[in-house]
């Protein structure tokens, strides 16, 4: 799985360009309305997290610590209930965490005291922890606010109340269990006189409208209304009224996880009428649903049964429903907090039980119950000792027939408490083995294994830094916090790989831990926090002055914390630069670029940056050097480029990406000469083969470059070059990458913006060396493709996709083909052919088979003919020769014509006829297969009127010089046309399902002859642009295009509508069909849609790619053109079209160059 | 200004250089093009050069642009020109 990887680098960079001052959780208290003394009042405290980060819900089954209110003054306030929010469940193979994000509200509901009166003041101070996916900050502050205390309602005194009333009381009906469902009783009661109105009513009463803000995790299944009384006012007129009390009844689901109680509130808006108007009321309402455990009482006894102590040890039954599925209990742990020599280390084990089992608890046997506790015998305590296990409070459950158990509910934590020996330090596992019984109506027992692996690290820092000098190591200094899920995850995921605690060996390591019970953290963190907004984890390599020589904070995605930390850790590699092979640049006063800066006096030339270094050498060995040591002058040389990629720490390999990567984005490699040292460049830069890589992530094709991986350069050397050294270098950049993620080239992390390395070569010109020594561009980690430098590389990356998408286009078009007059009346004779043949004893596998093989046959050798005929006359392409685009046009104007009707195009009779004879022949010769072949061949002349223009179309597009193109197109265009025949040849019955011959077919030959037009207009422009070499037609411009295309589907919509009629056709359009009717709006949409074009609007890829470019008006063309009565045409300037021969008038005139680089096309 | 300033400053005060860099037959163009990599790497570029070949003045076609004012082709010409006459 690739994430967005190659984009990682920019995402890294975020915090370093972003990094915020003092981000902090704000908290500010909401008043809203009075409190009444002696009922309950509700503050809600608003809390603000930054953007990015989260809070942590109080029930948090994670890492993180949730929010924490304290409160320092109530003034005679009793609390009585927090309300939270819903939070974010996210959760991940590691841990699950309940997240509060953005701005989000905790309501505190008081009781006030009965004698309140005043102002009542409130403050308090709020703790926060909150994090983002790599760290976490603590946010404290302190708020205070004042509630005024109001008289008891006196906004709404019931006396007061305006008629007509209505009143809703709401309940629950009893109680239930998790996971069944709850009934609620709404009861509408109202003033005497008036009524109110059912749901569904057909008059115009609208019946309450409820609505439910809170609803406590239940859901609405369904509710039920009583019956109303229908009031006929008059006739079609009736109204369902209730003029009396009456009770709606809903039915929730309660989720099988919720707990004792839930609240529910409602909200209704209710119009109450009597004859005379009509009033809205909001009335709201409240419930509580109270939830018992799940019980099921006709189980009891197989429960009973079922029940062992897992104490005895002994070999336990095990129940088993029948053909069902053992249930199993999830067990796995996880340290709650890393142990510290002298302190104590706590271990969560977590047990998820299926849903609707239990465990028990263990206190229950003692208490009288059956039900034996979980056990857990540690086989390996990794030098710990276990000091204490917590429990976590058990339910006790009553049975009416059997004692009580206390129990445990589907998810329980009990916690493991070993403390550490005050010389621990290193490596430890931790491992266990589990057994239980678990619960529903029957029981069933489980058993497993589970284990951890942790480090002790130093508490001390000052110990710590003193066994850092003494051992002569650095210090690595672990800032975490106890309550840190990042941190956790980095401990879990990351230390533990072998190569990181290899490198661990290298280190005195000390872990600081945020923790109330560590004063020395805040003065530590003070001092070498790396930002003032920085969170934990920070990871800080000291020297033995404790002085940070380089630090990290997680800041990447997960996968790729492990490279980016075993990086950090094996720290700078202290590489000498990759020396010139040249060995002696003091004999080498050719074209020896002086040193300007001091720091690169060291031989590297200015304006380079360096040689490869440290995430560089990561990924790749990288070697400049010439195929030879010496070369003749007049020779020819190779440059090469080497790049040995190397493998991952999980052994996979390294890749580069192909310049010519179809990717939106990955990073090229990309090679660049700065300096050739007297040598004449020769050709471009050649890379090797590229491997095809879909990324289904990122969703698009790249280009791997793998092994070793060689670009080279082809330069030769002057005849005249003195003897000596030269040395020729320039720059690389990119980016390597595994499947997980890339990294740029880069020198070091403060020069991110510009990420390259130089490379430098040398050779020596001497007499005695090589004649020449050229080599050409590979790599070892194969390829499919051979890449060439192409002049337009995009049409090169895109062919392959465009011709498999050509011939599907082509494909679809056979099929199509079918449909037109000359093919589908005699399809039905055709199908009819091989039934007789069937009849007869032969096959009509075989004999179809024959004569779809035939019909491909055809085509396929008539598109061989046309490309070979095509490639003879030199028409390597077709876009550059105006004779072959004119001839197309003429083409499709003749094949346009006759599918308007004005005559039929058709094969020379004697050609239908020899076959035509041939078969019946083979008739009546009794040689069926032969008829097969010969009826073929005829179908395929026959039907050439309608199936010639449309084959001509995609011989057309395909006639780019190869060969192969339009003979691929050929045979695709007639599999199209013979597979629905073959097909049908072998389910006859599939016949009466084609539709039925009509009219319609010779509208379809009116709607192709309109789309000929527009092709032929198009091959008219490009002829103009190839003839008159220039690079956008003026006569058949852009725009005379356009408007034909716009005038041709606009008279296709206005054909198929059924205004006009053409020669060929012979019925009147009386009614016309619904696919007629979206086809004519798709063309009516078409021509309209070309018409902004003509006012020189641009349109999207693929027309613009069809479309020719516009006539540069307005630029020097026009400009030119539009002399006072005299022609201006800047084909009448003195244009040099050599130019070395430019070049050399402009030195003898003593004149600038005035270059323009244009294009035939 | 007319049209005809151009033409007439095109044909008296350069010589002119067109490079044909889709010519089927003749690569060199192609390779002058590789040479000067103009900025955005679409034809048509117009560019004024020194006798020695080094670039004095630019002008691009941007995609996003499909036509240039004859102002901007015209403060471009003058530019080049200007510059190179500093540079006697």
């Amino acid at each position: 799985m690739r994430s967005a990887a190659c984009l990682i680098l920019i995402a890294a960079l975020a915090p370093v360009l972003c990094a915020q001052e003092g981000l902090s959780v704000e908290v500010k208290p909401i008043v809203e309305g009075k409190a009444e003394p002696g009922k309950e009042y509700t503050l809600n405290l608003e809390f603000t997290v930054p953007d990015g980060y989260h809070a942590y819900h109080k029930d948090n089954p994670g890492y993180s610590q949730p929010v924490k209110v304290t409160w320092k003054e109530l003034s005679g306030l009793e609390l009585i209930k927090e309300t939270w929010p819903e939070p974010k469940k996210h959760k991940d193979d590691f841990s699950e965490e309940w997240e509060l994000s953005g701005v989000f509200k905790i309501g505190y509901t008081f009781k006030v005291p009965a004698d309140a009166k005043g102002k009542l003041t409130v403050s308090g101070k709020h703790e926060t922890q909150f994090c983002d996916e790599n760290g976490c900050m603590q946010s404290e502050s302190e708020f205070s606010t004042t509630i005024e205390v109001g008289a008891a309602t006196p906004e709404t005194p019931p006396a007061k109340e305006e008629l007509p009333v209505v009143k809703i009381s709401a309940a629950f009906d009893g109680d239930v269990t998790p996971g069944s469902d709850a009934t609620l009783k709404v009861t509408y009661s109202f003033t005497k006189g008036y009524h109110l109105y059912a749901k569904d009513n057909p008059g115009f009463g609208l019946a309450p409208e409820v609505e439910f803000p809170e609803l406590s995790g239940l859901k609405l299944k369904d509710q039920k209304w009583p019956e109303a009384k229908k009031h006929e006012i008059e006739a079609d007129w009736i109204e369902w009224e209730y003029q009396d009390t009456f009770t709606v009844t809903y039915t929730f689901s309660v989720p099988k996880d919720s707990k004792s109680e839930l609240a529910l509130a409602g909200k209704a808006e209710v119009q109450i009428c009597d004859e005379d108007a009509c009033h809205m009321r909001t009335v709201e309402f409240k419930a509580t649903l109270k939830v018992k455990p799940a019980k099921d009482e006709g189980a009891r006894n197989t429960r009973r049964d079922g029940l062992m102590s897992v104490a005895a040890g002994a070999p336990l039954p095990m129940l088993l429903q029948e053909g069902g599925v053992k249930p199993t209990a999830k067990v796995s742990a996880r340290l709650k907090a890393p142990g510290q020599p002298g302190g104590k280390l706590k271990m969560d084990v977590i047990f998820t039980l299926p849903s609707g089992f239990h465990a028990y608890h263990k206190d229950n046997e003692a208490q009288g119950g059956s039900g034996g506790p979980p056990k857990i015998e540690f086989t390996e305590l990794g030098g710990f000792t276990l000091s204490e296990v917590i429990w976590p409070e058990g339910t006790k459950v009553d049975y009416p027939d059997s004692p009580s158990e206390l129990e445990l509910p589907e998810r329980f934590t009990l916690t493991y408490i070993f403390d550490v020996a005050p010389d621990a330090y290193g490596p430890a596992h931790l491992k266990a083995k589990y057994s239980l019984v678990i619960c529903d109506e029957a029981c069933y027992f489980d058993s497993g294994e589970f284990d951890v692996h942790t480090h002790v690290f130093h508490g001390d820092f000052d110990k710590a830094l003193a066994r850092s000098i003494k051992e002569d190591k650095p210090l690595l200094v672990d800032f975490n916090g106890l309550n840190c899920g990042p941190c956790r995850r980095m401990e879990a995921t990351v230390f533990v790989l072998p190569e990181v605690e290899e490198l661990f060996e290298d280190y005195v390591i000390v872990s600081i831990m945020n923790d109330i019970n560590n004063p020395t953290y805040d003065a530590l963190w003070e001092k070498y926090k790396p930002s003032p907004s920085a969170g934990v984890p920070y990871y800080a390599v000291m020297d033995h002055d404790a002085k940070v020589v380089r630090g990290i904070a997680s800041t990447l995605p997960a996968e790729k914390r492990g490279h980016e930390f075993i990086d950090f850790l094996k720290g700078p590699q202290e590489q000498p630069p990759v020396q010139p092979t040249v060995d002696a640049p003091t004999d080498a006063p050719v074209a020896q670029p002086e040193p300007s800066n001091p720091a690169e006096s060291s031989g590297w030339p200015e304006g380079l940056y360096g040689p490869p270094t440290e995430p560089v050498q990561q990924g790749f060995d990288f070697e400049a050097r010439f195929s030879t040591d010496k070369i003749k002058p007049g020779g020819e040389v190779t440059l090469e480029l080497h790049f040995k990629l190397k493998k991952n720490p999980a052994g996979e390999p390294y890749h580069l990406h192909h310049p010519q990567t179809p990717s939106k984005f990955c990073v090229p490699l990309d090679v660049t000469l700065k300096e050739s040292g007297g040598l004449e460049p020769v050709g471009e830069w050649e890379y090797p083969a590229w491997t095809e890589h879909y990324d289904d992530v990122l969703d698009e094709m790249n280009y791997y470059m793998l092994g070793e991986v060689v670009v080279v350069h082809k330069f030769k050397v002057p005849a005249d070059a003195k003897p000596g050294a030269i040395r020729a270098y320039g720059l690389v950049s990119g980016q390597y990458c595994d499947d997980k993620g890339c990294i740029q080239f880069n020198r070091d992390k403060a020069d991110m913006l510009d990420r390259k390395f130089g490379w430098v070569a040398g050779i020596e010109v001497s007499a005695e060396g090589a004649d020449n020594a050229t080599t050409s561009a590979s790599s070892t980690g194969g390829g499919g493709k051979v890449s060439k430098p192409e002049v337009e590389p995009e049409t090169e990356s895109g062919a392959p996709d465009g011709i498999i998408w050509f011939l599907l286009a082509a494909f679809g078009a056979g099929i199509i083909t079918l449909l037109t007059p000359c093919v589908l009346p005699v399809l039905p004779l055709t199908i009819g052919f091989f039934v007789s043949q069937h009849d007869k004893g032969k096959s009509s596998l075989l004999t179809a088979f024959i004569y779809c093989t035939c019909i491909v046959a055809t085509f396929t050798l008539f598109g061989l003919i046309t490309s070979i005929a095509l490639g003879a006359t030199g028409a390597q392409n077709i876009a550059t020769n105006g004779y072959v685009n004119v001839l197309l046009g003429v083409m499709f104007l003749v094949f346009a014509l006759s599918f308007l009707g004005l005559f039929e195009l058709r094969v020379p009779t004697f050609m239908t006829q020899w076959f035509n004879k041939k078969q019946i022949d083979a008739q009546k010769e009794g040689h069926g297969y032969a008829k097969a072949f010969f009826s073929g061949a005829a179908f395929s002349l026959i039907s050439f009127s309608c199936t010639g223009p449309i084959a001509g179309t995609f011989l057309a597009q395909a006639a780019t010089g190869s060969v192969w193109v339009p003979t691929a197109a050929m045979m695709a265009f007639s599999s199209g046309m013979a597979l629905p025949i073959f097909v049908m040849g072998q389910f006859p019955s599939l016949m009466k399902k084609m539709p039925k011959s009509g009219g319609w077919m010779n509208a379809m030959k009116v709607v192709f002859g309109f789309i000929e037009i527009g092709l032929a207009v198009m091959y008219f422009s490009a002829a103009e642009q190839a003839f008159r070499s220039i690079e956008a037609a003026e006569w058949v411009s852009r725009y005379v295009v356009i408007s034909v295309w716009a005038a041709s589907s606009l008279a296709c919509a206005v054909y198929l509508f059924g205004f006009f009629r053409m020669p060929h056709d012979h019925e009147e359009t009386k009614q016309i069909g619904v696919v007629r009717s979206i086809i004519a709006i798709a063309f009516l949409a078409f021509g309209i849609y070309m018409v902004p074009g003509m006012f020189g609007a641009k349109y999207g890829n693929v027309l613009e790619g069809i479309l020719p470019p516009p006539p540069r008006e307005g630029g020097i063309q026009l400009a030119l053109g539009n002399g006072e009565g005299k022609k201006y045409d800047h084909h009448d300037l003195p244009w040099n079209k050599d130019f070395e021969a430019g070049m050399a008038e402009a030195k003898a005139k003593n004149k600038p160059v005035f270059l323009d680089f244009t294009g035939f096309n | 200004m007319p049209e005809p300033a151009i033409f007439e400053s095109l044909r008296d005060d350069f010589v002119l250089i067109a490079q044909y860099t889709d010519d089927q037959d003749d690569d060199k163009p192609a390779q002058v093009f590789q040479r000067y990599k103009p900025k955005g790497g679409s034809i048509p570029v117009y560019m004024v050069l020194d006798t020695d070949g080094r670039v004095l003045a630019e002008l691009g076609w941007p995609a996003d642009k499909p036509n240039m004012t004859k102002e901007e082709y015209l403060a471009f010409m003058k530019e080049g020109l200007a510059k190179f006459r500093a540079l006697k």
